[in-house]
């Protein structure tokens, strides 16, 4: 018996030497093939960090088997032999690499052999490991191409540095609802807020603060629940848009553009647990949206675009919905509000501003910039723009823009890095690239978020929603969340005895309804 | 497990009677679910999502309840062929019975819960996976069974295990075995281990739904219970669960030696139960849903002969129906010359409205399709996609507004997954092709004709008023149905002016007379000061005039009082005139 066994053993290892012996390419006899050989995703000349998951990605050569050898200057290259072309790689090899070669260049070779037996040989793959690591999490939200109705969504995190994604919470735990609008104060997982909307447990924020949870209502005599929001860099205040959505649907080319019937700003001191704001930012003359604090905390940035009734006398009223970038002064220590300024008349160039996010060193504002309206994802013309805030120069962020839509981007913590949406993968989904930003100021060539399974991704219909980078992984459980979002114990909300004014043609619909009434 | 009921003779006798019931209710219910199911309407009902993917079966199991759900959307595929359909589902039911059997002994009581799922999948939502799920709460529950006699730790364990294992597979459903259980021990008197049980079938969902797989507490024990991948259970399913109950309370009866169990074994029982499940199935059976659902059924497949055939036979049919019916009535050119045949609802019966939109976005996309106004296509593909999941007609529509855009990167996407279905691999195919040569779209019978109707000009649609698209989708002189329906449109608002303003329309070609309402529309208008007919090579038929100073003269000789003269009028029914008065002058809806 014994005698059987090791001779099946010895069969076994006799058929797996000659099956590897085959798989592996004769170098010197293999056809050189003079171009890099056709991938999804692009990962030619690109710059990782230092951290990142293995880029899988799918060779789209025909033929079988296909052997891959990946090397940098230092440490051992990575080898394998795979049956199809979903090339998946090790991942302890693969950081075990990245980390022996910060800055130096990372080659990716592909053999693909033949029907006759020949291996072809492309061109190496050439990617660049930048020296600055990325924040080790993600967090955004995925949901399907939506256009009234809410299905299935849900929020999750990411580990970048591996391909771990964990639902952070579900919306058919929270009554089939629509979950949006999350936010982090300055990367920290421990400090979160995300909004739901028109379902079973109610419209309100749920906020979580080093450990804490409360469910909040935002609504206070002058404003219906918040939206778009952005952290105040000293933790205590959130300054929140509170909008009037529509969305109108188009006959020809792009189905569907959004824009408000009335938006304004204010300001949430989570402390006392009231909400403020000045005609400054609430003016009923103009549309204010997107709120984004300069890292100093002593400004805040804003979208400004004409009033509806400026403009609904047109055919297409959107069209001429084009908001330009403004700012105000604020003082964190008093909450009293300075002179208000325009940053840049995106509208006397023709464009519209969206999305105003400052790199964490205050230098630069990177924006979407689309011909109207301020929901640029929904418009094929989008693309990135970079405003240095010290010189004033304004500029295309070519490099990592495309002829399809891009917008919802969130700067690093070390402002190294850049995550943006972008539907160019195949004009519908949206997916996640993370893009280099040097010293210099210039960005390089963006690559998809690392996916385990690249075919799976390829062929996903998904959509990756306001990406926030986070340091750490989100403690808090799902159960609590759940317990938080169900909870009828509701932190209400007080308005500012001193704010007087109460804002024209708000009203508290949502442009989303429930696909499922549970 | 059961002892013989009568004297051999007797006995075998009654097995003889039994398997001839057996065989003849199960033929029944055969029959039955062959015309029930036929042509593939539980399956077109319930639309049930399957892929074979790794990531869509990985995703039902990640939740309690899931993999009974993946393995219920996997069993309705059957029935995309309807005689496959309706066997599995008998056998599925005849599992059932037997089960019982097991349980209860040799009768014909067992069969009672299998009729009642049977009366219970007279309603065509209703998923194949409560019936599975009850068939493997039946299973764990003769598991548990097989462990009576043993000590007290071991069953309770047991049921540990087995209540676990079934609440991974079946949610809330799994609180049926516990009350089954519970109750058996009840009727043995084991207050002790029912209480142990019921504070066990209370614990386990709570800790799963706060540990394992974080859910809302209440839909820890209510999904699988009360609601089942997205079906709302009604009283029908509450009177199985009841009768799950009764098999469990008649079992010491069946089993022991009372002086019951003759009779409740007996050919009187044996009828009573058949009559009761016969009355169950003739309540739950329902005509009206069964003729909309039909009409659904011939419409999405663009069969316009069936959808007349079905729906015109009655005058008065909901809005839904009349919808379909007006779209048949279109593509067999008849729209214009028969639409007063039936009642008509102003504003709705043209184009779907909230809630309908929302219960059958597909439908109201099919229609944009055949006006070629691809993009409100796509949006209501996505919203069905939303309500719906991604079924194999929302892949499809999808594949198809792609490709009619030219966006193929996306519409490949949507036919891989199309691909991936297990029934309609040959149409992803098909349209797989189209990718290479945009050519091909042009080329294809339906496809081609969206192609062509496309409006080249953008222009707002407002989705609460969809009717509005035909402003504009009129303007081209090609675009037949826009005319057609638009011309619609005007009659059932009663504007003869816009009406009017398209007429020259008429002197197309593809027309060689003008249609009977439009007629009837046009001697209307020209009872105006001033009014033209705008038409040079189309006039009035002889008969339309002699018609119309028929139904002028009964209203004039009783002064023009509408209410008067509506019994002899009557005749007119199926006239514009008849609509134009009681509708449209009338203020009626």
């Amino acid at each position: 018996m014994v005698f059987y066994l090791r001779l099946l053993i010895l069969a076994l290892a006799g058929i797996g030497l000659f099956g590897c012996a085959h798989q592996r390419p004769d170098t010197y006899g293999s056809i050189e093939v003079d171009r890099a050989p056709r991938i999804w995703p692009d990962l030619c000349d690109i710059t990782i960090p230092v951290n990142i998951a293995p880029t899988n990605f799918l060779v789209l050569e025909s033929g079988q088997p296909y052997y891959i050898r990946i090397w940098s200057r230092c440490g051992r290259p990575i080898e394998g032999s795979f049956q199809s072309g979903r090339i998946k790689i090790p991942i302890k090899q693969w950081r075990r690499l990245l980390r022996a070669n910060p800055g130096e260049d990372l080659h990716i070779q592909v053999y693909v052999r033949q029907d006759a037996g020949r291996w072809l040989s492309f061109q190496p793959i050439r990617m660049h490991i930048a020296q600055d690591p990325v924040d080790p999490y993600l967090v955004y939200r995925l949901i399907r191409p939506l256009f009234i109705y809410v299905g299935k969504m849900g929020l999750y995190q990411r580990d970048l540095t591996s391909f771990s994604e964990r639902a952070i919470l579900l919306n058919n735990m929270a009554g089939g609802n629509c979950i949006n609008c999350h936010a982090f104060h300055a990367y920290n997982p421990d400090r979160m807020i995300f909004h739901m909307r028109a379902g079973g447990p109610g419209t309100y924020m749920i906020m979580a603060y080093d450990g804490q949870l409360a469910k909040v209502d935002t609504r206070t005599q002058i404003n219906h629940p918040t939206s778009y929001r952005c952290w105040h860099p000293n933790g205590r205040v959130i300054a929140f848009a509170f909008n009037t959505v529509r969305q109108v649907f188009h006959a020809v080319g792009h189905t569907r553009d959004v824009y408000d019937r009335a938006s304004d700003l204010l300001l949430y001191d989570i402390q006392t647990r009231t909400i403020t704001t000045c005609p400054g930012i609430s003016s009923p003359a103009r549309m204010e949206t997107y709120p984004e604090w300069s890292p100093d905390g002593r400004y805040l940035y804003f979208c400004s675009g004409p009033a509806l009734e400026d403009v609904n006398n047109l055919p297409q009223p959107h069209t001429a919905m084009r908001y330009d970038l403004m700012r105000i002064g604020y003082d964190p220590v008093t909450g009293s509000w300075g002179g208000l300024e325009m940053v840049l008349n995106a509208s006397q160039m023709g464009l519209s501003a969206a999305h105003p996010k400052i790199s964490p060193d205050g230098r630069y504002l990177l924006l979407s910039v689309s011909e109207c309206t301020y929901f640029p994802l929904y418009r094929q013309e989008s693309g990135l723009y970079l405003l240095d805030l010290q010189t004033g120069q304004f500029r295309n962020a070519e490099k990592i823009n495309s002829p399809a839509a891009e917008g919802y981007h969130c700067w690093s913590s070390n402002g190294r890095w850049v995550v943006f949406s972008s539907k160019r993968a195949d004009g519908q989904c949206t997916h996640l690239y993370l893009a280099y930003f040097d010293r210099d100021g210039n960005f390089h060539k963006p690559f998809m978020l690392p996916q385990e399974d690249p075919a799976f991704e390829c062929r996903r219909v998904v959509v990756y929603n306001l990406p926030e980078f986070v340091k750490g992984p989100i403690s808090i459980s799902k159960g609590a969340l759940i317990k938080t979002v169900w909870s009828s114990k509701i932190v209400r909300t007080g308005l500012d005895p001193n704010v007087r004014m109460r804002p024209a043609g708000q009203s508290d619909d949502t442009p989303y309804l429930q696909a499922q009434q549970r | 497990m059961t002892e013989p009921i009568s004297s051999p003779p007797l006995a075998r006798y009654g097995n003889i009677f039994r398997l001839g019931l057996t065989i003849g209710l199960l033929g029944f219910m055969l029959i039955g679910e062959f015309y029930l199911a036929g042509p593939g309407l539980r399956c077109h009902a319930q639309e049930p999502v399957f892929l074979f993917d790794n990531h869509f079966v990985m995703e039902f199991l990640s939740y309690p309840g899931g993999p009974v759900t993946l393995l219920g959307r996997l069993f309705s595929q059957l029935m995309y062929v309807p005689w496959l359909g309706a066997l599995a589902m008998v056998l599925l039911l005849g599992l059932i019975g037997g089960l019982f059997g097991l349980l209860v002994g040799p009768s014909m009581i067992h069969w009672l819960p299998s009729i009642l799922l049977f009366a219970l999948y007279c309603d065509y939502a209703c998923p194949s996976g409560i019936a599975l799920g009850i068939a493997l709460v039946i299973a764990a529950l003769i598991i548990y069974l097989r462990l009576e006699g043993r000590k007290w730790w071991i069953r309770l364990l047991g049921f540990c295990v087995i209540y676990t294992c079934c609440y991974y597979l079946t949610a809330g459903l799994s609180l049926v075995l516990a009350s089954l259980v519970i109750l058996h021990q009840l009727l043995y008197r084991r207050a002790g281990p029912a209480l142990a049980y019921l504070a066990m079938s209370l614990a386990i969902p709570y800790l799963f739904a706060s540990m394992v797989f974080p859910v809302h507490w209440p839909d820890a024990y209510i999904d699988g219970l009360s609601r089942f991948d997205g079906y709302k259970h009604g009283w029908m399913t509450w009177l199985v669960y009841g009768s799950l109950a009764a098999m469990v309370g008649l079992r010491p009866i069946m089993l022991g030696k009372t002086s019951w169990r003759a009779p409740l074994a007996g050919p009187v029982t044996a009828a009573a139960v058949i009559l009761g499940g016969a009355l169950a199935v003739s309540l739950c059976i329902d005509r009206s849903a069964r003729r909309v659902l039909l009409i659904d059924y011939y419409a999405a497949r663009r069969d316009w002969d069936r959808v007349l055939a079905i729906g015109g036979r009655a005058r008065a049919n909901d809005a839904y129906v009349q919808y379909q019916l007006n779209r048949a009535l279109y593509h067999h050119g008849q729209l214009l010359d028969r639409m007063f045949e039936f009642v008509q609802y102003p504003g709705r019966s043209l184009f779907l409205k909230d809630p309908l939109t929302r219960l059958r976005p597909l439908a109201h996309s099919d229609l944009f399709m055949d006006l070629g106004l691809v993009n409100e296509a796509e949006h209501w593909a996505y919203e069905a996609v939303e309500i719906k999941g991604y079924t194999a007609r929302n892949l499809a529509r999808l594949g198809e507004v792609h490709l009619l855009k030219g966006q193929t990167a996306i519409a490949s996407k949507y036919l891989a997954m199309l691909r991936a279905t297990p029934w309609h691999r040959r149409l992803a195919d098909r349209y797989g092709r189209y990718l290479a040569d945009a050519n091909l779209v042009a080329e294809d019978p339906y496809l081609g004709q969206v192609l062509k109707a496309m409006p080249q000009e953008d222009f707002l649609v407002a989705p609460e008023y969809p009717e509005f698209c035909l402003l504009e989708l009129v303007k081209d002189p090609n675009n037949t149905m826009a005319f057609e329906y638009y011309m619609a449109q005007c009659l059932l608002e009663g504007d003869l002016k816009g009406l009017v303003r398209y007429l020259p329309r008429l002197e197309q070609p593809k027309y060689t007379r003008i249609p009977r309402h439009l007629e009837e529309a046009i001697m209307i208008w020209m009872q105006l000061p001033g009014a033209k007919l705008p038409l040079d090579a189309r006039r009035i038929s002889d008969q339309t005039i002699r018609r119309f100073n028929d139904f002028t003269k009964v209203l004039m000789d009783l002064h023009g009082d509408r209410h008067a003269a509506a019994r002899q009028l009557a005749r007119y029914w199926d006239t514009y005139w008849f609509y134009w008065q009681y509708v449209v002058s009338g203020g009626r809806s």
